[in-house]
Formats: C-alpha cells, sequence, structure tokens
C-alpha cells in the first residue's frame, strides 16, 4: 500500500467516522423524543374515550395547559386529534415529525391539526385568542 | 485493486467494490451499534445508510 492510497483511506475512515458520530447525535436525540412520547402517551390509544376525557380533565396529559376552557375543549377531541394537537403545541413536535412518529401522511397530520384547532377555538368561543 | 480504485468504483455503483469496502469497515459499523454493550440492531440499520452515503458524498 502506498502512502497516497493510505492517504485516501485514513481522509475516507475520518470521514465515516465523522458522520458516524453526527448521526449517532441525530439518533440519539431521536430515541429519546420517541421515548418521552410514549411515556407521555404510551396507552392514551388503548383508553375508552371518556377516560381518555378523564385522563385529560386530570391534567396528566396537559401538563402546561392552564387554561380550564382550553383543557375542556382538547379533552373533547378525539385521542389521535388531541395527541397531534398537543405534540406540536406543547412538545414543539413539527407535523413532519409527527407525521412520521404516528406512522401516517403529513397531509392527514396538517387536515387533522387545522381540524383540531378549529374545533378547539370553536368549543372556547370565537371571542378566544389562546392560539 | 487498491483502496483508492475500490472506493471510485464503489462510488460509480459498482456493487461488489460497495461490499468490498463495506467488509473492512464492518468491524467498525457493529462497534459504532453497541450502546453500553448492547448491540442496536436500528442503530446499525442506520449506520449501514450512513456508511453508503458516505461513499456517495466523500471526495477523493
Amino acid at each position: 500500500m502506498d502512502n497516497q492510497e493510505k492517504i485516501t483511506q485514513y481522509r475516507f475512515t475520518a470521514y465515516l467516522m465523522k458522520s458516524i458520530a453526527n448521526h449517532k447525535a441525530r439518533y440519539g436525540k431521536k430515541k429519546k423524543r420517541l421515548l418521552d412520547a410514549e411515556e407521555l402517551f404510551g396507552d392514551f390509544n388503548d383508553l375508552l374515550p371518556e377516560h381518555q376525557a378523564q385522563y385529560i380533565e386530570n391534567d396528566i396529559y396537559s401538563e402546561g395547559i392552564q387554561n380550564a376552557a382550553l383543557e375542556k375543549a382538547i379533552a373533547k377531541l378525539k385521542g389521535r386529534d388531541a395527541k397531534i394537537l398537543l405534540l406540536h403545541l406543547l412538545e414543539d413536535y413539527s407535523l413532519k415529525e409527527i407525521a412520521a412518529l404516528l406512522n401516517i401522511k403529513y397531509n392527514s397530520v396538517l387536515s387533522i391539526y387545522a381540524r383540531a384547532l378549529k374545533k378547539v377555538k370553536d368549543e372556547m368561543g370565537d371571542n378566544n385568542n389562546e392560539f | 485493486m487498491n483502496f483508492e480504485q475500490l472506493l471510485i468504483s464503489a462510488k460509480n455503483g459498482n456493487s461488489d467494490a460497495k461490499a468490498k469496502i463495506f467488509d473492512m469497515y464492518m468491524p467498525l459499523l457493529i462497534k459504532e451499534s453497541l450502546e453500553n454493550r448492547v448491540f442496536d440492531e436500528d442503530l446499525y440499520q442506520e449506520l449501514q445508510e450512513v456508511f453508503l452515503q458516505a461513499i456517495k458524498t466523500f471526495s477523493i
């Protein structure tokens, strides 16, 4: 193996190591987010709708929501709709990330989110500018 | 065929060349896929993609 070849191989190895390190950092963050989301919403979909509403009302999923009317409005949403709304507004997930997380199309997330937001707004009355 | 030639043909899409380079780097990918001495299959798969991407984007 001549010197030039060695240098190319070392450079490639260094480049690969750097790519791996960058990817692992992203992977760690992604995994943590998934685990957090699972912890937060783990059995949410397995619950009956009235229990889901109760959960939200009991402040288990509504950490950070101070407004009682808003809480009630969110409690009236379907499980998945509430999940998307809360993930986006409270957990700062982008709609694209939510689509990947829930394994549904981006456009579906978009329309569910818009519909959920409208429902919450309607529920709270037109005068409320919470969002 | 030396490493540089192998890398060039891998960049040009030669599967044999890719496989040969992959064989060289597989132990590294496996080592990097261990977290607390536990092998993370998902991470290993993603690192394989990173490896292929690195071949594509590396400039000789």
